[in-house]
């Protein structure tokens, strides 16, 4: 044995004692193993029970709650909508053209980011079709994203989702949502903490949503619905008429993480509610990171985007550059 | 990115088999391992039972591999390494993580000179020296785990090995 397994052996031995053992692990597969066979269709019958207990919620006020009366909706709502959302015909493929940046780490935080300033500027091509596409990487710095082309269900798809799956009235994402991002759901959200007025399912289903709004298999229609949760979420607060960073008309949704601290905004576009831009900014109220569509829509072929007009956002031809000028502003 | 083991369905009647036992020996040891690298405890329980979890849905196939073992750990890794880059893509969710310090890693660090200079490694060069010094892994395997030419692992390890070398030669603790 050489010294240094002997020594990181010992290391070892001073991690905490881990908290669960083959009956939690049961518990845990048991429940994936249902969610599949739900999510598989193979229990019609707990879809239907599922379905009428939503429907009964909504009946009885309008308000998603979870069983334990731990959420439950503020109500609030964006202003309608002017257009519907953009849906790809057969053969056509989801476009979307997105920059992101954020400023480097503080110096005690390099474990988490590997110290660098973070930079993308990339576009998806993403047929719902058959799950193929393309992925195409101008910049990209200190970034997870693997660009090229992809064959039939070979989109990378890092929040593993199907998006068909995905309910569209309010309620009833709500409450999928909660289900998915639950301790022991498909897709477990860290926990957060809300702003005062929130509860930590409030925080839950606010990161459930905030991570799949970037997601290059989420439709246009999907990402509405999300929105249109988000905006309830308790904590939340809803500006309207307000311009996001690209200059362009927006609502906001405004929330307050870390106890209210850190505040993430969600620039939604009034006339299709397709997001065009978030930003969080550190307690000091200084914006430490931007994501923003340029141009979204849908296209014909992996080589083309929508015409400038005709996207379901309005084109804006900032650059990393220019957003990254933009860090350690005022929100 | 996990290795190429089709699933084999997904009943538990027929994959059990030999699983329990294969948990039972090889939980403490993949937890521990994958502290030592995350420096996190619940990151650490979150990714051995998601690694257990993704074992346990292709169970009837690992088993009959040459070493079950050697793929859960490269598989845990795999995830904890998914897990960091999806930090870097989710930002908001760094943001939130970052700031509170993990309490009992802090006062291990206190206590064990060789956690603390372990902390003092980057992610990958702490998962190259886990993989290979503790775990056995060759340089050819530990590789796949971190998606990096076995060269790569090499060089992180010996590196590793050498930073872990000046600073416990270096501290009175």
């Amino acid at each position: 044995m050489t010294d240094t397994k002997l020594l990181l052996e010992r290391a070892g031995r001073s991690a905490p004692d881990v908290a669960f053992g083959l009956e939690e692990f049961r518990r845990l597969r048991e429940r994936r193993d249902r969610v599949r066979r739900i999510r598989a269709g193979a229990v019609g019958l707990t879809l239907a029970v599922v379905a009428a207990t939503v429907a009964f919620t909504a009946l009885q006020g309008g308000d998603a709650s979870d069983t334990d009366g731990q959420y439950a909706s503020t109500g609030a709502t964006l202003p309608p909508a002017t257009r519907s959302p953009f849906v790809a015909a057969p053969g056509e493929l989801y476009y979307r053209a997105v920059l992101f940046v954020r400023a480097g780490c503080p110096e005690d935080l390099v474990e988490e980011c590997y110290g660098n300033e973070v930079r993308l500027d990339a576009t998806y091509w993403w047929s719902p079709n058959d799950d193929s596409g393309r992925i195409a990487v101008d910049d990209a710095q200190a970034y997870g994203i693997e660009g090229g082309r992809f064959g039939a269900g070979a989109f990378p798809n890092l929040n593993g989702i199907d998006v068909s799956e995905f309910p569209l009235e309010p309620a009833a994402l709500t409450e999928f949502l909660l289900e998915r991002s639950a301790e022991a759901g498909v897709s477990p959200a860290p926990l957060i903490t809300p702003p005062p007025e929130g509860a930590p399912r409030d925080g839950q289903l606010w990161r459930a949503i905030t991570d799949l709004l970037a997601d290059p298999h989420v439709t246009p229609t999907v990402r509405a619905a999300l929105l249109d949760v988000a905006v309830g979420v308790q904590g939340t607060t809803l500006e309207t008429g307000v311009v996001d960073p690209a200059g362009r008309p927006a609502h906001a949704i405004v929330f307050g993480n870390w106890g209210g601290e850190l505040e993430e905004r969600l620039y939604v576009d009034p006339d299709t509610h397709e997001l065009l831009a978030s930003t969080t900014s550190s307690p000091d109220g200084a914006i430490v990171e931007i994501y923003l569509v340029q141009h979204a829509g849908v296209a014909d072929s992996t080589e083309t985007g929508p015409e400038p007009d005709g996207g379901s956002v309005p084109l804006t031809l900032l650059s990393t550059e220019d957003l990254v000028e933009m860090l350690g502003a005022r929100s | 990115m996990d290795e190429a083991i089709p699933l084999s369905g997904f009943r538990v009647a027929d994959s059990d088999h030999g699983f329990d036992r294969f948990f039972d020996e090889h939980r403490e040891r993949l937890y521990r391992a994958l502290w030592l690298v995350a420096r996190d405890r619940s990151v650490a329980e979150e990714v051995t039972q998601d690694a257990f979890l993704k074992v346990w849905e292709r169970w009837s196939r690992v088993r009959g591999l040459e070493d079950p073992a050697g793929y859960l750990y490269r598989t845990g890794l795999n995830l904890l390494r998914n897990r960091r880059r999806r930090a870097a893509l989710s930002p908001r969710r760094f943001v939130h993580a970052s700031p509170p310090a993990d309490d009992a890693m802090a006062a291990v660090d206190a206590r064990d000179v060789v956690v603390r200079a372990l902390g003092t490694l980057t992610p990958r060069e702490r998962s190259a020296l886990v993989l290979t010094d503790l775990l056995d892994m060759t340089s050819e395997d530990a590789a796949k785990a971190l998606g990096v030419r076995a060269s790569t692992v090499r060089v992180l390890a010996g590196r590793a090995r050498a930073a872990l070398r000046d600073r416990i030669g270096g501290d009175d603790d």
